[in-house]
C-alpha cells in the first residue's frame, strides 16, 4: 500500500504520521536475564548505559556499542536478551509463575518463552510450539544461550495443535502483518492480507483456548494495528465461547530478584492471599481497545510506538471461567 | 549410567551438586531439564546440552556451565575484561598460577560464567563452540 493510502488507514486508529515517523527510530531495549542474574547484580556489572523502564527487569539501552548488542560480554554471557519493550508486554500480563504449566502456541524465535522461563524460574512446564520447523532451530539456540530448561519444543501448527496436557496459562502471540514491528510492512501489506489471516487468528486462539484449564488465563498478541488481527479474533472468541471472559490487561511486575537457574531463586511473580496473581499496573501510555467492539474491549490494550516509545501491539487477556 | 558419572565428576571437579529439581538425561551426550518436563512430548531433545564426551572424560557444555557454573567452588578462573573478551573471541589465554588443576576449567568474569576452558600448564584452551563466538574489538 501507497505511504499516504496507509497514514489515512492508520489514521482511524491513532495520529498516523507522528506513529509512523516515531516508528522509524525507535530505541533498543533489553531484558536482563533473570536465570542467570538478578536485575541489582546486573546493573552493577555492566557497562552498558542503561535506562530504567516501568518493567524493573527491562531497559532502554542508551548508547548501542560499535560491534552491536549481539557482541558484547552480556550478550555471549546469556545475562541480557535484546528484546524491544513492546514484546515483553505480552509475558507480564501472562505472568506465568513457578510450577505451572505454559503453552507458548506461537512460540519461535522464543523471546516470549523465554522470558516466560525467567518469570518461571525456570521451574514448572513450557510446552514451545511453531509450525515453522526452521524457526523452532532458532528458538531452541535461544533456549541454549540463555539457559531454559523447563521448554520443550512441539512442531503442530496452532489451529490443530493437540495435546493431552491442560495448562494454567496459555500465550497465542499470533502470526500477524508485522505493521507495528516493521516499519516497512505496509507497502506489502493491504486490508484483504488482514481479514485473510484473521480466519487463521481465530483458528489458533479457539484451539488455544480449548487447552485452557478452568479458570486458567490466556493472552492473545499481535504486533499489528489492524482490527481484523486484534478485536475481531477475539471477539470471535467471545462470541462463540462462553465460558470466555475478558479481564483489564495489567502488566505484573514481580517481585524480587535473585540468581535463578542454579539455586532455583527465579523472579516470580506474586501471588496474594488464595493463590491469585497480584493486580498489577495498567500498561503506561496504551489505548483501549475499539470502542465499536463494545465496552468489553476497553480492558484490552494497543500499544502505539509514538506513545509508548516501542513497537505498535496489540494485548488481550481472556479467562475461561 | 553416564549420568551418575558426569554428576560425580561435577563434584569432583567443580563441587557442583546439582539441585533436586532437576535430571541429567541420554547416554553418551548428557541434556539437563526440569523433571517437571517428564511425561511431556517434544519435537526436539528436552533441555539444554550438559555434556559431551571427549575421549574418556565428559565435557561439560557452554550452555551448561553458564547455568550451573555459578556453583563452583574450584577449578574457576577468573579473568578480567581482556582475558574475558579474548576468551570469547575464540583465543587461548595465559593465566597466573593458582589452585587450578589440570582439566576442565571454568572461566568467569565478575561472576558472570563465560564458558569452560583447558588448562594445562599456564595456558587456557579455548572450548567456546564457534557459534557462540563474538567479534573483538581492535
Ligand atoms: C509473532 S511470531 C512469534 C514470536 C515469538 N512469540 C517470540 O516472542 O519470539 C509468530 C510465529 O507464529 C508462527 N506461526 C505461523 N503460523 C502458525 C500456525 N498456524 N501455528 C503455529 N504457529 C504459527 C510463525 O512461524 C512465527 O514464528
Amino acid at each position: 500500500m501507497e505511504e499516504k493510502e496507509y497514514l489515512s488507514w492508520l489514521s482511524s486508529y491513532t495520529e498516523a504520521e507522528e506513529c509512523v515517523r516515531t516508528q522509524g527510530g525507535l530505541p533498543y531495549y533489553l531484558r536482563v536475564n533473570l536465570l542467570k542474574a538478578g536485575v541489582g547484580e546486573y546493573l552493577s556489572w555492566t557497562k552498558l548505559g542503561l535506562e530504567e523502564t516501568f518493567l524493573p527487569y527491562a531497559f532502554r539501552v542508551g548508547e548501542v556499542p560499535e560491534g552491536g548488542l549481539g557482541n558484547t560480554i552480556d550478550y555471549a554471557s546469556g545475562w541480557m536478551h535484546t528484546q524491544s519493550l513492546s514484546s515483553m508486554l505480552p509475558p507480564a500480563v501472562l505472568s506465568p509463575v513457578s510450577g505451572e504449566t505454559i503453552l507458548d502456541i506461537c512460540a519461535a524465535p522464543g523471546s516470549k518463552t523465554t522470558q516466560c522461563a525467567a518469570l518461571m524460574g525456570n521451574s514448572g512446564v513450557i510446552v514451545a510450539n511453531d509450525s515453522n520447523r526452521g524457526r523452532i532451530s532458532a528458538l531452541s539456540s535461544n533456549l541454549e544461550r540463555l539457559g531454559v530448561i523447563n521448554a520443550c519444543t512441539m512442531n503442530q501448527d496452532g489451529v490443530r495443535f493437540t495435546s493431552k496436557h491442560r495448562f494454567d496459562r496459555i500465550l497465542v502471540d499470533a502470526p500477524c502483518s508485522g505493521l507495528g514491528s516493521n516499519e516497512n510492512a505496509h507497502k506489502w501489506w493491504d486490508e484483504k492480507y488482514s481479514r485473510n489471516i484473521s480466519a487463521l487468528q481465530t483458528g489458533i486462539l479457539k484451539n488455544a483456548f480449548a487447552h485452557l484449564k478452568e479458570g486458567g488465563v490466556l493472552v492473545y498478541s499481535t504486533c499489528t494495528y489492524a482490527k481484523e488481527e486484534n478485536e475481531v479474533p477475539v471477539s470471535r472468541l467471545l462470541e462463540t465461547h462462553e465460558d470466555s471472559r475478558l479481564e483489564q490487561v495489567r502488566v505484573v511486575l514481580g517481585e524480587g530478584e535473585g540468581g535463578a537457574g542454579a539455586e532455583g531463586k527465579g523472579v516470580t511473580a506474586t501471588r496474594s492471599g488464595g493463590g491469585e496473581v497480584k493486580a498489577g499496573v495498567p500498561i503506561p501510555n496504551s489505548q483501549p481497545g475499539l470502542s465499536e467492539f463494545g465496552n468489553e474491549f476497553r480492558k484490552v490494550a494497543r500499544v502505539y510506538p509514538h506513545e509508548f516509545g516501542s513497537e505498535g501491539f496489540f494485548v488481550a487477556k481472556i479467562r475461561r471461567t | 549410567m553416564q549420568a551418575e558419572k558426569f554428576s560425580s565428576y561435577l563434584l569432583e571437579r567443580f563441587g557442583i551438586v546439582l539441585p533436586a529439581d532437576v535430571e541429567l538425561v541420554g547416554e553418551n551426550s548428557l541434556r539437563v531439564m526440569n523433571k517437571g518436563l517428564k511425561g511431556f512430548a517434544t519435537s526436539t531433545p528436552k533441555g539444554i546440552p550438559a555434556s559431551r564426551m571427549k575421549g574418556k572424560f565428559p565435557k561439560p557444555t557452554t550452555a551448561f556451565v553458564q547455568v550451573f557454573g555459578k556453583l563452583a567452588n574450584k577449578n574457576v578462573i577468573s579473568v578480567g575484561e581482556e582475558d574475558a573478551m579474548r576468551y570469547l573471541a575464540g583465543e587461548e589465554f595465559e593465566t597466573g598460577a593458582g589452585d587450578v588443576e589440570t582439566g576442565y576449567v571454568i572461566v568467569q568474569h565478575e561472576g558472570a560464567v563465560l564458558g569452560i576452558g583447558f588448562y594445562k600448564e599456564g595456558r587456557v584452551e579455548n572450548m567456546l563452540p564457534k557459534g557462540r563466538r563474538i567479534r573483538k574489538k581492535n
